[in-house]
């Protein structure tokens, strides 16, 4: 008798929500109770509601709750504050003061940004991540720019009004150095980059000869851009930019006396080491020479003389001269052509 | 040779083995047995276009038709008897060679007759010189083609060679066939006489066009042979 | 009925000059020495028939007088003259076989030539000799200008140094043997005797009519020796008599010839074919390959090719074919064919361009075939047979001649 109210409590104070376990112990009970038969309206006047014989009891059903939106996909407040903005009269510098994000609600165009498929519909400046990965320049706009110079006009000293042209600017300062400043609103004033000193020079303006100018651009190698003419010194290996500028005039004195010095050993160069041809220098002179002092009576002597003076040479012999340079430096029909022109006005 | 060096690949692991066996597939197929039989004969000489009637063409039009063998070219100087005798001269594949060979009795055949063509003062007798060599040719093959062959018949036991009237396309293989067995006689004595084959193949043909030498001989003995089993004729219809 | 024939003969002839006028090489239409059809009335059958002038001939058949007229148009040479000159060789193989075929000798005029012959005529002879290069890809026609060339030098009197193809003593010589008089080189006797002859057969009637004699005494051997004053003829038939001595005296009458040229006594012009060849640092015999090792004909023969005599001429071509490692030549330019050596050596020189066939020297030479039954194909002479051989050989002479050789 006791477990059974025992049982009856339990259910009861569950209200509504029946656990299996619950209907299980229920059922056990009416079974034990069956089994004692006889005394069956004691059962009922425990309680007033019809009471029913659950078989199978109804499956445990979860209710459906509608899901809270996560915080990130929650359109910020002010997501139509673009709208307000007028592109026409807005003091632009003033919404976009500085280097930023992109930020949707402070553009008031629509941008966009990302590949379409065919058929698909563009994606707006909203909630765009291509949008917000690439760096923005809003803050530099002309006007912007503008205004900054202006700011900084104040700190400046005006140019020279004599170095109007650009040849009269490279007359008179050949040197060019190069140096770049760097301003930080970081805890440190000091940028690596700003020790870097970059030496501009055009090679034209350094008094070289033939000799020295050839030792000079093998010396300087690539640094020598030939389209310009100019050679490019960078020093960057000290610490300071006053001892790397120190280094560049240094690099730039040293290549000038060392392409001027004459070593011994220079003397034994012979033809076969020269990297042009000299025309004056090879056997093509000397044999023009001969031909053109050869008389009937030196039949046999094949031995070439000294080449031509110059004061002795004539233009035709200078077209030849080239024209074999021509040939010998990269033969084609085009400088066989012109070889041949030199060629017959020398011979015939 | 590639045969050859494809199987041993495949032996191998090879990252491109179902390839290489794909390629090898190609390789076994003969010719042009890749078609179905709706496709049609390439029509690749202009001569050959130019043959046919307007209802033939449009007929074409609708047509699969199969690419044209490597040998057969458009060219004005293409002559179709001449490409089938140069499978007939050609060893182990190299229809190059072959070409070439052919090419050099003509040259040799030419350079004979033009220089008896310029050496005969006399007009009425130059005309009867033949100059032209695939002319020649042509000639030569004609005069090889026999009329008659023999085909052996069992009767009681007894083997007979019975005289049957030949094919264009046999007399043809036949006559093709004795041209480069009578040439090819003796093959190794280059080293000897300095001869090649394409000096004996101009010589025979130049031989055959007048009805001499050992080709119109062979063709000549088949034709006695036929004639000897006259009497054999009739085995021929009769079982 | 003659008449009709002559009319229908010039028209045909008319049309070949308009033809030729509206292809795209400039070319005079009207040829001196074509028949004068005013005279047709009274000319028998026979004599206008024999006198029609085909339009890719000429009758002039003496070279000095070819011009910008005979451009593109093949000359015969007389039989006994071509026998002369190029008996023992100086046209090339293939050319000589063909010319046995047509039994004739013909030339086409080309502008090479007539660029040559032009120089020459304006060459102040009291000056050293000038060099001209001819150059060009094989099979352009080098070898048949320079032919055409010695044919001229011939009428013009001049003396001939001519050396049909240097490789037939650099690369395939019969026999090589170590040299007695320049040790470290190589002699070709046989060879040389070979080229005395070709110059004694050449140069017949100047040598018989200048009567040359040696300067000073040969000692060739112990019991062969020649005083000063010996007829070089005698020279000649003694180096062509004993082949052993043959290279030394090849040098010899060589040097003998550019003193009396140098004198004023001739002119002389040198002619050699494959001039690059002289420059192989090996001699290859028909057995053997001797390696670092240069040819003793071949020294005479660059000494006539310097500029140290005058009253002289030389004409010389390079060839790729001629090259000593020709599998792997790269160009077809005088300075790397001839290398720094070859080049140092010729230079100042002429150098002249032979290039393919323009449109109307392909017309004349396919026109020259069909006329000679080098091509024999009915399709050869049509259009379109003409159009594709054109095509295929893309104005190369050799190619061409090839290319008709089945047809």
């Amino acid at each position: 008798m006791s477990l059974l109210s025992v049982s009856r409590n339990s259910v009861k104070g569950l209200g509504g929500f029946k656990p299996i376990g619950a209907h299980l112990t229920l059922n056990y009970a009416v079974r034990l109770s069956a089994q004692a038969g006889a005394d069956a309206p004691e059962f009922g006047d425990s309680s007033d509601e019809f009471r029913q014989l659950v078989i199978k009891p109804p499956r445990f059903v979860e209710s459906k709750k509608t899901k809270k939106a996560g915080l990130h996909m929650v359109m910020s407040k002010d997501y139509k504050r673009a709208d307000k903005i007028d592109p026409a009269n807005v003091d632009w510098k003033s919404v976009w003061p500085g280097p930023r994000t992109f930020d949707p609600n402070s553009i008031p165009i629509p941008v966009r940004q990302g590949r379409l498929k065919p058929k698909a519909r563009s994606f707006g400046k909203h909630a765009n991540m291509e949008l917000m990965k690439i760096p923005t320049f809003f803050h530099l706009t002309p006007p912007a720019i503008e205004a900054h110079c202006k700011e900084l006009q104040r700190f400046c000293t005006p140019f020279p009004k004599e170095l109007d042209t650009k040849a009269k600017c490279e007359q008179h300062f050949p040197l060019t150095v190069i140096t770049n400043d760097y301003l930080h609103s970081s805890p440190t004033i000091r940028d690596p980059q700003a020790r870097i000193v970059t030496v501009k020079l055009k090679v034209k303006d350094i008094p070289l000869d033939n000799h020295a100018r050839d030792k000079f651009m093998r010396l300087v190698r690539d640094q020598y851009d030939e389209k310009t003419g100019t050679l490019t010194i960078v020093t960057d290996r000290c610490p300071l930019r006053k001892q790397n500028y120190d280094y560049a005039q240094y690099l730039l004195t040293a290549l000038f006396f060392e392409s001027w010095k004459v070593e011994t050993w220079e003397s034994e160069k012979t033809l076969e080491d020269m990297e042009v041809y000299e025309w004056d220098k090879n056997v093509s002179s000397k044999a023009l020479a001969s031909i053109l002092k050869w008389t009937p009576d030196k039949l046999g002597k094949s031995v070439f003389h000294e080449p031509l003076k110059s004061e002795e040479l004539k233009p035709e012999h200078l077209a030849y001269g080239a024209a074999v340079k021509e040939v010998v430096e990269g033969e084609s029909k085009n400088g066989l052509d012109q070889y041949k022109t030199a060629a017959i006005r020398l011979l015939i | 040779m590639s045969f050859i060096i494809l199987r041993r690949a495949l032996q191998l692991n090879l990252p491109h083995k179902h390839a290489i066996y794909n390629s090898l597939r190609v390789l076994q197929i003969k010719n042009y047995s890749v078609y179905p039989p709706n496709y049609v004969e390439p029509i690749y000489h202009p001569d050959q276009l130019k043959k046919l009637s307007s209802d033939e063409r449009k007929e074409l039009l609708h047509k699969n038709i199969k690419p044209p063998l490597q040998n057969q070219n458009a060219s004005v100087f293409f002559d179709p008897i001449l490409r089938k005798f140069v499978n007939h001269v050609m060893k182990g594949g190299n229809k190059a060679m072959a070409r070439q060979i052919i090419e050099e009795a003509f040259e040799k055949v030419k350079r004979i007759q033009i220089r008896k063509f310029h050496l005969e003062k006399d007009v009425k007798k130059q005309e009867v010189i033949l100059t032209n060599p695939l002319e020649i040719f042509h000639k030569a093959v004609e005069n090889c083609k026999p009329v008659l062959d023999v085909t052996p018949v069992k009767k009681g036991g007894v083997v007979y060679k019975v005289p049957v009237a030949v094919p264009d396309h046999k007399a043809q293989f036949l006559a093709f066939r004795w041209l480069v067995d009578s040439s090819r006689e003796h093959e190794p004595r280059r080293s000897h006489t300095g001869e090649y084959f394409s000096d004996r193949l101009a010589k025979e043909l130049l031989d055959a066009c007048d009805n001499l030498g050992k080709t119109i001989k062979k063709k000549v003995e088949l034709h006695k042979l036929c004639e000897a089993n006259k009497a054999y004729a009739h085995y021929r219809w009769t079982k | 009925m003659a008449l009709r024939i002559l009319q229908n003969e010039v028209l045909i002839h008319h049309i070949g000059v308009v033809q030729r006028m509206l292809s795209s090489a400039p070319r005079p239409a009207v040829v001196t020495d074509t028949v004068n059809p005013v005279n047709k009335e009274h000319a028998s059958q026979e004599k206008t028939k024999s006198k029609i002038i085909k339009t890719f001939r000429t009758e002039e058949i003496d070279p000095v007088k070819h011009t910008e007229n005979h451009l593109a148009r093949f000359y015969t040479m007389p039989e006994e003259l071509s026998q002369k000159l190029f008996r023992h060789g100086g046209l090339t193989r293939k050319f000589a076989d063909l010319c046995q075929v047509f039994t004739e000798t013909s030339i086409m005029v080309r502008q090479p030539f007539l660029e040559i012959k032009s120089y020459i005529e304006r060459i102040n002879f009291s000056k050293p000799a000038v060099r001209m290069v001819l150059y060009g890809k094989p099979g352009h026609g080098k070898s048949v200008t320079l032919s055409h060339l010695v044919n001229y030098g011939h009428n013009a009197g001049f003396l001939l140094v001519h050396v049909p193809w240097v490789n037939t003593f650099m690369r395939r010589c019969k026999d090589a043997s170590p040299s007695e008089s320049k040790p470290g080189m190589m002699d070709v006797p046989i060879n040389a005797a070979a080229w005395l002859v070709h110059f004694r057969t050449q140069n017949q009637h100047l040598l018989q009519k200048l009567n040359l004699m040696t300067s000073k005494p040969y000692k060739y051997g112990p019991r062969d020796s020649f005083e000063a004053g010996v007829p070089i003829t005698e020279l000649i038939d003694f180096g062509v008599g004993r082949a052993k001595y043959a290279c030394d005296l090849v040098e010899d009458l060589l040097r003998e010839i550019k003193a009396y040229s140098n004198s004023g006594l001739f002119r002389t012009m040198v002619v050699i074919d494959g001039f690059n060849g002289l420059y192989a640092p090996f001699v290859i015999t028909e057995r053997r390959k001797v390696l670092n090792a240069r040819c003793t004909l071949a020294m005479p023969f660059l000494e006539m090719s310097r500029f140290d005599w005058c009253n002289g001429v030389v004409v010389v071509s390079v060839d790729r074919l001629a090259h000593h490692d020709m599998f792997n030549a790269e160009s077809d330019l005088p300075l790397y064919l001839l290398g720094k050596e070859g080049w140092e050596h010729l230079d100042p020189f002429i150098p002249i361009h032979v290039d393919k066939y323009n449109a109307a020297e392909l017309n004349s030479a396919i026109e020259y075939y069909i006329d000679r039954r080098w091509i024999q194909h009915p399709s050869g002479k049509t259009k379109e047979g003409i159009a594709e051989l054109s095509a295929l050989c893309a104005g190369n002479g050799h190619d061409l001649m090839k290319l008709c050789g089945p047809l």
